[in-house]
């Protein structure tokens, strides 16, 4: 993977204009939970009463087009990538994803499973990964005002190292995506 | 030139006022659950963040309705009389309204199901039932209006509500006006008429294409209506007001009572919802106008 | 002076007649048919300022004790209006049909309709019953042959309005023998004139009249209980034909209504009375909302887009018949002008309709789908066309809505405008779905490479949707010959100038109303491109919860959200539609007819039966005769 282009941090950083968006931006963030691994029940209480994210502007939305923040929680599988990947795809810019526990990191207590991927960050970009395993909703928090902080500075610019290193991601992925293929005849599908 | 200011003065003040009622519900509703929610300049923010935001289309058509959506709904706005103003003088500005709000669902429906989602579709048709369902009670009363007063002209139905609060039909015109809250509960699409959005069953239905200034676009029509229906309300059955403050004060009483409601309830199916519209607000409302027909 | 009336008729009926000569060039037959509107448009200009003129042709014949019948055609004011809306909106047509019928298409109607619109033209113009009925007669044959055109499907469907047909004008036989008795004259105004007067002398007999007339109206326009036919028929005949059949001869009846069965309730009308209109019309507004409601639900759950919109028409003749039976000036004008722009919307989307069908050969809806990303032309006339027919501003619909429903308000018929209100709100929903079904949403790869409509089928449908906006923004397009037709009937007038109308409610300025609206369309677009940009993406990428769908084989006609759109509602009104059936009372009359028939058949057939029969017929013969 030597070919995965490394820019200065001046290059890719939000200029002063978009700078002045990301006021707004920050103060809105709408996720789309990708939950199919475990973890989605930390959630509930990061959103009620408790914790109350909605203070902040996070609130939950319905598809990646209306979303800012795809959130991944616990381990990717090999199959669940791919839908990953189309929904990242379909998010318009800006955009930012946040690995939620251990699993997306490094692979976590899957590290050695045949079926899962170790690091989310070799298929698309991860702005911020919340670590623990589960991460609890002080964590959730406090990772997502980071977030915000980041955006603030226009440093949260995942979407743009994906779009300057798209070959080498697609690499990647085709990689993965390969040995999920089926073997036997499956009458057309996939 | 004048009007044209006029017009950019008023559909601003449309846009910015239904923006902030839909951020004050928002924090009624957080306090009512017990969270501190979000500032109340939220859907400002959420707004210009969409605007902000890169989007998808899929095709012309989908841009243009998109357009023709949010004008259909500022045009309606055109003639509320907000503080017994109107931008635009005009004799019947009820029917205007009454044709001119369906003229923007018309654009954003077309606009949506441009994009090929069967969701959005399903949410669309079921968004149109439910229109078959509110705007029956609510044509029902508009027609007990004319019955008593002989005019669709809202500004002579505000002054005909002077001189104190007997003389407002929420007192005069009890049923219709319980018939037209609930058709407006509705028309808000609030629980529990909020089955064309059903972001857990249909993915939000008509919203789930629409990404960056589509989604804006959609925020601003759904203000622009919030604006329109309470107005309606207000200079129906609240008095008016004298001023634009009174009148601005009476829309947003009358969103904080749908937004209460919608707190309580769950959500109907979209036929048994039509069939709630038509047989309490449509009888409530059937009751009202042959009062004014029999009783004057 | 000229007989341009008579000139015109005798060109239309000899162009006809030639043109079956000429079955081998169809170009040639569709040009005749061309220059044959082409003609008719410049004889109905001509007479423009001829109002009022009378030709006649004698005949040495003697009818009824008449002696030297003479066949006499008026230029009046309704015959003219209705005149000048139908052979417009025929040329138009006309342009349509001489672009569809090529190799692939042709239908070999060009004859029979080029006979059609000489008999439409002697019909609005006829002055005496024989004409009246000739006209009415030929109009009834030659519509027959056209739904039929030689397909078997066809037939049947048009066998069907040929019965429906055939009771109209028997009512209308026997009407017209009943009038020509009782007044002693053929001339059609005066026995009218002297009909209405005998609402004290005679009321049964002038209510026996208007009940057969209004039967013959109704089977033409599809008044319930005859709702049924256009949708056989409508969907049956030859695609550019629908338009015709839909915008122009579904209102001979309206016509026939408004001149005939409306005079007899005039001035000197003395009988019950509910709000001050007279009962029958009262039942007759009923009938009209009702018909408006069914016509709108049964359109909801059709899925054929002709059928659909045929149901639609049944619909919009509801509203028509509703403001016509408020009998004020005010209803006259809502009906004349609602009229004129059913003929134009509803011409406009049967054109689309037949554009579409033109390129893909399709009528289910939910085998389209996306035409209006490759057919636009198509798509924005459908666009417009709807616009005008749920009845939204900046379009002509807008106004002949208003008016209905304030012809109602004005007569304080509030519950009669429920009914109608929820079919105006439930237009929205056929509506919305025919423009989903067809024009939006997946795209099938069947039709990947389909063309929009030909230059001429575009230009048609374009000045259509001129038509409907510049109708929209300055509704005295309309309104003006329809006041000249009022001030001819009933000495007044809907006040109303180029660009507003005045009801009795309120009044509307479509041109700032209209303008309003342009306003806000520019704010938004401004908006817009306040926005960041936007870039477009395939149709197939969709929000599919992650999903590809080619992994799972879907196709985008899969993806295509078309059938059973309003299930709920469906099912919702399910069951009182399929309880109020008009057309399964017929097939039960039917039954119970033949029924009997078989039965009488059946005594006949057995000899002990037979025998019994005889013996009791000549047995009670015998004692009538003795009695007597």
């Amino acid at each position: 993977m030597g070919d995965f282009i490394t820019v200065s941090r001046q290059e890719i950083v939000d200029n002063k204009w978009e700078r002045v968006l990301n006021f707004f931006r920050q103060r809105s963030l709408w996720m789309l939970y990708y939950c199919t691994g475990c973890g989605a029940v930390e959630l509930p209480p990061t959103m009620t009463s408790r914790f109350d994210m909605e203070r902040f502007g996070i609130g939950p939305m319905a598809t990646p087009r209306q979303a800012d923040i795809l959130l991944i929680t616990g381990y990717v599988s090999a199959k669940t990538l791919k839908r990953i990947v189309r929904s990242y795809e379909q998010m318009p810019d800006p955009k930012y994803v946040v690995g939620f526990g251990s699993c997306p990191v490094n692979g976590g207590i899957y590290w050695d499973s045949y079926a899962t991927i170790n690091y989310l960050d070799k298929y698309i970009p991860v702005d911020l990964s919340l670590t623990g395993c589960m991460p609890r909703p002080q964590a959730v928090l406090d990772g997502l005002l980071t977030l915000i902080q980041m955006i603030d500075k226009g440093e949260a610019v995942g979407h743009k190292k994906y779009q300057l290193n798209y070959e080498w991601y697609k690499k990647n992925q085709r990689e993965v995506l390969e040995r999920t293929a089926p073997v036997l005849d499956t009458g057309g599908l996939k | 030139m004048m009007y044209a200011l006029n017009f950019v003065l008023w559909a601003l003040a449309a846009m910015a006022i239904g923006l902030l009622f839909m951020g004050i519900s928002r924090k009624l509703t957080a306090r009512l659950q017990r969270r501190y929610g979000p500032p109340f300049w939220q859907s400002f923010i959420d707004v210009i963040k969409a605007f902000s935001r890169k989007s998808i289309s899929h095709n012309f058509i989908m841009d243009l309705c998109a357009l023709m959506g949010l004008a259909g709904l500022l045009a309606a706005a055109m003639y509320v009389p907000m503080g017994g103003i109107l931008p635009f003088p005009s004799d019947s500005p009820l029917i205007l309204i009454l044709y001119f709000m369906p003229i923007g669902y018309l654009g954003m429906a077309v606009s949506v199901s441009a994009s090929g989602n069967p969701l959005a579709s399903i949410g669309i048709g079921r968004a149109l039932t439910l229109m078959l369902g509110y705007e029956i009670p609510f044509a029902i009363v508009v027609m007990s209006f004319i019955s008593n007063y002989g005019t669709t002209n809202i500004l002579s139905i505000m002054q005909a509500q002077a001189g104190g609060i007997e003389n407002w039909h929420i007192i005069k015109m009890p049923f219709g006006f319980l018939a037209s809250l609930l058709a407006l509960e509705a028309m808000t699409g609030k629980k529990p008429f909020d089955v064309m959005i059903a972001p857990a069953e249909i993915a939000s239905g008509p919203m789930v294409e629409l990404s960056g200034k589509f989604l804006g676009l959609a925020f601003l029509q759904y203000s622009v209506a919030v604006f329109v229906e309470t107005g309606l309300l207000t200079a129906l059955f609240l008095g008016g007001g004298a001023t634009v403050w009174e009148f601005v004060l009476k829309q947003f009483i009358v969103y904080m009572v749908l937004t209460l409601f919608s707190e309580i309830y769950a959500r109907y199916r979209v036929e048994q919802a039509v069939r709630f519209l038509w047989i309490y607000a449509g009888g409530l409302a059937v009751i009202q106008l042959a009062l004014n027909m029999y009783m004057k | 002076m000229t007989h341009w009336m008579t000139i015109s008729i005798s060109i239309a009926l000899a162009a006809g007649l030639l043109s079956f000569a000429l079955s081998k060039w169809k170009k040639v037959q569709w040009s005749l048919f061309l220059l044959n509107a082409a003609w008719q448009l410049f004889a109905v200009f001509q007479l423009w300022s001829l109002k009022g003129t009378v030709e006649k042709i004698k005949l040495p014949f003697t009818f009824l004790g008449i002696e030297n019948i003479e066949l006499t055609l008026v230029n009046s004011e309704i015959g003219y209006f209705f005149l000048m809306a139908s052979v417009l909106i025929t040329l138009i047509f006309a342009v349509f049909s001489f672009s569809y019928n090529d190799k692939k298409h042709a239908t070999g109607i060009a004859p029979l309709w080029t006979l059609l619109m000489g008999a439409n033209f002697a019909l609005f113009l006829s002055a005496d019953w024989i004409t009246f009925i000739a006209a009415w007669e030929l109009m009834g044959w030659t519509s027959y042959f056209i739904i039929s055109h030689g397909k078997l499907k066809s037939a049947k469907a048009g066998l069907y309005y040929f019965i429906l047909s055939l009771i109209g004008t028997s009512t209308l036989l026997a009407a017209v023998m009943l009038i020509i008795q009782k007044t002693g004259t053929l001339m059609l105004k005066e026995g009218i004139g002297i009909l209405s007067s005998l609402w004290t002398a005679d009321g049964s007999f002038v209510l026996t009249v208007a009940v057969l007339l209004t039967l013959t109206f109704f089977a033409k326009s599809a008044v319930f209980p005859f709702y049924m036919w256009p949708a056989k028929a409508h969907a049956e005949a030859p695609d550019d034909f629908s338009a015709f059949l839909s915008g122009v001869m579904i209102k001979y009846g309206v016509f026939g209504l408004m001149s005939m069965v409306l005079p007899l309730f005039g001035a000197s009308y003395h009988g019950a009375a509910i709000l001050g209109i007279p009962v029958f019309l009262f039942i007759l507004g009923w009938i009209g909302a009702f018909t408006a409601l069914w016509g709108t639900l049964l359109a909801i759950r059709e899925n054929d887009m002709k059928r659909l919109m045929a149901y639609s028409t049944v619909s919009n003749i509801g509203f028509i018949l509703a403001a016509l039976s408020m009998n004020t000036y005010f209803g006259l004008a809502a009906a004349l002008f609602h009229t004129v722009n059913h003929m134009v919307f509803k011409g406009g989307i049967f054109l689309s309709m037949a554009s579409v069908k033109f390129r893909t050969g399709e009528r289910e809806m939910h085998r389209l789908g996306g035409m209006g990303y490759r057919m636009p032309i198509a798509f924005f006339g459908f666009l417009i066309s709807i616009i005008a027919a749920a009845g939204i501003p900046p379009t002509s619909g807008f106004a002949s809505k208003w008016l209905v429903f304030q012809s109602l308000f004005n007569r304080h018929m509030f519950f009669m405008a429920i009914p109608i209100f929820l079919a105006s709100t439930g237009a929205f929903l056929y509506l919305y779905r025919g423009l989903h079904s067809i024009y939006l949403g997946q795209l099938s790869p069947r039709f990947k490479d389909i063309k929009d409509a030909p230059p001429l089928q575009s230009l048609a449908m374009i000045i259509l949707m001129l038509v409907m906006l510049a109708a929209g923004f300055f509704p005295g397009i309309i309104m003006g010959p329809v006041n000249e037709v009022l001030s001819a009937v009933s000495n007044q007038a809907v006040k109303a100038d180029w660009t507003s109308i005045s009801g009795f409610t309120s009044s509307v300025d479509l041109l700032i109303a209209g303008s309003v609206f342009l306003g806000a369309f520019v704010f938004a677009f401004i908006l817009f491109l306040i926005g960041k940009k936007r870039r477009f993406v395939e149709m197939m990428d969709n929000y599919t919860a992650g999903e590809t769908p080619e992994d799972w084989g879907l196709t985008p006609e899969d993806l295509h959200y078309a059938m059973k759109f309003y299930e709920p509602f469906e099912k919702m009104t399910a069951p009182a539609l399929d309880k109020i059936n008009a057309e399964s009372w017929f097939s039960q009359i039917t039954l119970e007819v033949s029924r009997f028939a078989n039965a009488v058949k059946n005594w006949f057939a057995s000899p002990h039966m037979g025998t019994l029969v005889m013996t009791l017929s000549v047995i009670i013969i015998l004692v009538i005769g003795i009695l007597l």
